[in-house]
């Protein structure tokens, strides 16, 4: 399916695999909205969009306060008009074990991860109805699929939880309204990732895997991307696991 | 970023026809020799002619891979004719789905035979060479690619063997993946939904008992799933897409 023209939202744009998406999108001749807390880092990243000839709108926004989603795709349909493309992207990972009772972390967690996920969807899902189309991926995570030790217990239940939405989501609304679902579930990438884990062991710990192995580059993850959403209209790539090669 | 598949050979089962036939014709295209594996030798040749056509080089070897020693002949007839193997599409495969009762203790040791046994018997032949592929690789990699399907997630009434045998080739991917990505052998498991090939009419029935449970669909193409093989088999040496599921859009 050929994507020039199409209008896309990114959540947790300002970085990672937001930012390397909006990327690719941009030069594949998408139009970006690209979305996030950080305003400053939003605005460079679409001056690197448009030096590359690309057209992507900043949208100030937080994915856990549903006003300032309407507000993001006010402006998203007011420069755009439309959506095709929807990539519940944001998405944060404060490693600590359960006994340490981090209990703002593990809402933090439920709050972005989760919440933050049907937030846009609800915000979204009413223009692709409208028109008949549309595409919505959503990055869960290797821990969406097997639980993680410990450290990582409501990481991983919010990914099963991203996991779970997609694939019921799906159900609901492929065939009804021609809108795909795909759930990515990356393994390894070079992000931001490890940086809000405040627990310093564990800290240490997510620094050393990353670089024990050769992690992916955020824009592996955004051609997964690309792949899904370029295939025919009538091909769902309902799930996409990818991980670095040595990654067991 | 894709790369390119000069210099490497890759052997696919079940290439008479459907997704074997398309991602033969597809990692040709991509520039690698292939071997194509089936039984009906009349389709090989035709599949081999139309490879050529297109300026690919190809190898077609008429086999019945439930056999472990045929398996193992096809695999040292493709090392010691083309002097090497990187890439393995195991894409054979057959559906007798039915009323368990009615249905012949026949039907289910072929769908045993063939997704399950013949798929092992060409890997672990294939699996030392893979291994020696990947030392003198242009590309420093080597892939397995398993067709199971969405019958490998999820069970449904009259499909219990096939279902079986789709949900083993899943996790023999899985284990595999866990003991060969280190060794940089890649093994990636596809598992598509309805696709256009002849899998439906392998026995009476099926196409009916599909249509009651998914309405009407428009199915997915062979070439469909050809792209999600290209896909996994040119990323680069450090991407392992391990899993893709593919549905059609209608299926819900």
């Amino acid at each position: 399916m050929n994507i020039n023209g199409k209008v896309a939202l990114i959540t947790g744009a300002s970085s990672g695999i937001g930012a390397a998406t909006a990327l690719k999108l941009a030069a594949a001749g998408v139009k970006v909205g690209i979305a996030a807390r950080r305003a400053d880092r939003l605005y460079a990243l679409r001056a690197e969009i448009a030096g590359k000839g690309g057209d992507a709108v900043v949208l100030e926004m937080d994915v856990t306060d549903p006003t300032a989603i309407e507000r993001g795709m006010e402006t998203l349909i007011g420069s755009y008009g439309s959506i095709d493309i929807l990539f519940n992207n944001a998405g944060v990972m404060p490693v600590s074990e359960i006994d340490r009772f981090k209990t703002d972390e593990w809402n933090a967690m439920v709050d972005i991860n989760i919440k933050g996920v049907l937030n846009t969807t609800a915000a979204v899902l009413p223009h692709m109805i409208r028109q008949h189309s549309g595409h919505i991926f959503n990055t869960s995570s290797i821990a969406g699929r097997k639980v993680f030790g410990p450290g990582f217990t409501v990481y991983s239940a919010t990914k099963f939880a991203v996991t779970a939405f997609s694939e019921g989501l799906r159900m609901e609304i492929s065939k009804k309204h021609n809108i795909r679902v795909t759930c990515i579930q990356p393994g390894g990438v070079m992000t931001e990732l490890p940086e809000q884990t405040t627990d310093p062991e564990k800290r240490k710990l997510l620094d050393d895997h990353r670089t024990s192995i050769r992690f992916l580059d955020p824009e592996d993850i955004a051609d997964a991307l690309l792949f899904a959403t370029q295939a025919p209209a009538h091909v769902n790539v309902a799930e996409l696991f990818v991980m670095p090669i040595e990654q067991i | 970023m894709f790369e390119r598949l000069e210099n490497t050979v890759a052997l696919v089962t079940g290439a008479s026809s459907g997704i074997g036939r398309a991602a033969a014709l597809r990692l040709a295209q991509s520039g690698a020799v292939v071997a194509i594996v089936a039984r009906r030798a009349d389709r090989l040749e035709a599949l081999a002619a139309e490879i050529r056509r297109n300026g690919g080089i190809v190898l077609p070897i008429a086999a019945d891979i439930t056999s472990s020693d045929e398996a193992i002949a096809v695999v040292t007839r493709i090392t010691s004719e083309l002097g090497r193997l990187d890439t393995l599409i195991n894409a054979a495969g057959l559906m007798l789905n039915g009323p368990s009762i009615e249905s012949p203790l026949s039907e289910w040791d072929r769908m045993i035979d063939i997704n399950l046994r013949g798929l092992i018997y060409v890997t672990k032949a294939a699996l030392p060479h893979l291994i020696d592929a990947v030392a003198s690789s242009p590309r420093n990699v080597a892939d397995v690619v398993n067709i199971s399907s969405v019958a490998g997630r999820f069970a449904a009434p009259q499909v219990a063997i096939y279902n079986a045998t789709k949900f083993a080739v899943t996790a023999a991917t899985e284990a595999w993946r866990q003991e060969f990505t280190r060794r940089s052998v890649r093994f990636s498991v596809i598992e598509p939904g309805a696709t256009a090939t002849e899998l439906f009419d392998q026995k009476a029935g099926q196409r009916e008992g599909f249509a009651s449970m998914f309405g009407e669909v428009e199915q997915m193409h062979p070439q469909d799933i050809a792209e999600a093989v290209a896909f996994i088999v040119t990323n680069p040496r450090r991407v392992a897409i391990n899993e893709i599921v593919l549905r059609p859009t209608d299926q819900a």
